[in-house]
């Protein structure tokens, strides 16, 4: 089976985008972490944009996707991005109420883009059907 | 949605990824259609059936037609 059969240009597309974001959306965390105290103020805030506008680019890749796949696979991950975010409010959501009432340690917020994507890996093979 | 998809495709010698490919949809998604995993929109139903020269009905079960009509 050829190359273009398993990974369709939209994939292809996709698959491009997903790894520069999560690269550049890694680096710019460290980079920002190991910098902070140089950086200070608007830069600060400049910088964190960058991570931002990561996640902002990939979830826009996703969404383009959907809109470039067959009626099958569109209905398919529309299914599993809604479960997984449905599992991502209920995480964090159950999360800040245990910061709040039961003193666990912080979870930064940011962590619920994880959350969502590791919550879309675990319920995908599950959701195999659109009906 | 029960249908005769399968029973037609193999009668023409098609491979799932050939029908995928008549119709411009995925072999996934032939195969979900296949395996009653999706039921497929007005349109693609439509270019199912002219795909195979038959009604809409003809391939596909309708589960709201009464009974006997």
């Amino acid at each position: 089976m050829s190359v273009a059969v398993l990974f369709p240009p939209a994939s292809r597309r996709y698959i491009l985008t997903s790894v520069i974001t999560s690269v550049l959306y890694v680096v710019s965390i460290k980079a920002i972490s190991w910098g902070q105290s140089q950086l200070g103020g608007p830069l600060l805030w400049g910088a964190i944009l960058v991570p931002v506008g990561c996640i902002a680019v990939q979830l826009w890749a996703t969404l383009r996707l959907m809109t470039q796949v067959d009626e099958f696979m569109r209905a398919l991950l529309a299914r599993r991005f809604i479960i997984a975010a449905c599992l991502a409010f209920i995480v964090a959501s159950a999360w800040g109420f245990l910061e709040t009432f039961a003193r666990v340690d912080h979870l930064p917020g940011y962590m619920v883009y994880a959350i969502f994507w590791m919550a879309f890996c675990i319920v995908s093979p599950f959701i195999r059907s659109t009906r | 949605m029960r249908n005769t998809l399968k029973v037609l495709r193999a009668e023409r010698g098609w491979t799932q990824n050939d029908l995928g490919e008549r119709l411009g949809v995925s072999r996934q998604a032939v195969n979900a259609l296949e395996t009653e995993k999706h039921d497929p929109s007005l349109d693609l139903a439509y270019r199912i059936a002219a795909l195979f020269g038959l009604p809409v009905e003809a391939i596909f079960h309708n589960p709201h037609r009464p009974a006997g009509a």
